[in-house]
């Protein structure tokens, strides 16, 4: 044996004399930490999974969310809760994809809704709503429109009636007077729905 | 109701068509039309104000199903005749004139 040789097996037998068996070469407590270790980094891993599948199911859901601007809390709860939320869920829950590529697909539909699709979609719903306001604006001002010519013809046959009836002057006197207030009140009216249907005109042509 | 049919609207149509009587819902149309879903949902839109087609919510229990119900589509009958009719006068628009230049396959023309 030589003299190194002498010095290795020297070495080996001091350090297995002040730390105990050994394994494959390790110590115990080497072994402890290195355990230790590997389980730390198998939590961190799950977590960080767990963290990824979670972000993954939730981002395309808020950037989904960025679509409410510029939308009425009742047109966001129909569009949103009828049809985008469960498109979203169909990409997310798609058996046909994997992970990665089922979040990038949400995210492809998420997106252009967000960024201006779900507004050009609200406004396509929106026009037919305001065709059929407009109609029922137009009726009533018609409508009122005809009451005003019914209260001004009864005011102005007035006078014929007490004539023929002999109606005394005090009723004659109310009955136009009461017509005539109606008539002036409902064209007042009429007057002020035109003007307001005007300006809204006005202010689409602007927009 | 008429409504005017881009080519975009086109595609649609024609998946539509495939199956007239068949439910849709918007990842479907979303991968057979290859449109985007901000194409899709103003386009669905417009066709439905238009009568073309008809949307319904699934009847499901959410949570016996494990997903919210969607919202299905399904062409009308006055969609199926006023759609064919626009994709033909559609088609015949980019229809390619017979009398073609001379990369097609007839006689050149004089002069060339």
């Amino acid at each position: 044996m030589t003299t190194d040789e002498q010095t290795g097996v020297f070495y080996a037998m001091t350090k297995a004399m002040e730390s105990g068996p050994h394994f494959l070469g390790v110590t115990p407590a080497e072994w402890t930490a290195a355990f230790v270790a590997a389980v730390l980094v198998a939590i961190a891993w799950e977590l960080c999974m767990a963290l990824t599948r979670r972000i993954t199911k939730r981002l395309p859901f808020l950037m989904l969310r960025l679509a409410r601007l510029g939308m009425s809390h009742e047109e966001w709860e129909q569009s949103y809760e009828g049809e985008w939320k469960p498109e979203l869920h169909a990409f997310l829950m798609d058996p046909e994809c994997g992970r990665l590529r089922r979040f990038l697909r949400a995210m492809c539909f998420a997106t252009p809704l967000a960024f201006g699709g779900a507004r050009m979609a609200i406004i396509a719903k929106r026009q037919s709503r305001r065709r059929l306001r407009d109609w029922a604006r137009s009726v009533q001002r018609r409508t009122l429109r005809l009451v005003a010519a019914c209260a001004m013809s009864i005011a102005m046959s007035a006078q014929l009636l007490a004539s023929i009836f002999e109606i005394s002057e005090s009723i004659r006197f109310a009955i136009i007077a009461s017509f005539e207030s109606i008539a002036v009140l409902v064209l007042t009216r009429v007057y002020y729905l035109t003007l307001v249907e005007r300006r809204r005109r006005r202010a689409a042509k602007k927009k | 109701m008429t409504m005017k049919v881009t080519p975009t609207t086109a595609r649609l149509l024609r998946v539509f068509l495939e199956d007239p009587q068949a439910p849709w819902y918007g990842m479907q149309l979303m991968k057979q039309a290859r449109l985007s879903s901000g194409s899709l949902y103003p386009i669905l839109a417009r066709l439905e104000r238009a009568g073309w087609i008809d949307g319904k919510t699934e009847d499901i229990d959410p949570q016996e199903a494990g997903r919210p119900a969607r919202r299905y589509y399904t062409m009308t009958g006055e969609g199926v005749r006023a759609a064919r009719l626009e994709l033909a006068e559609l088609s015949e628009q980019f229809r390619v004139p017979e009398t073609s230049p001379g990369w097609t396959s007839g006689a050149l023309p004089k002069g060339i």
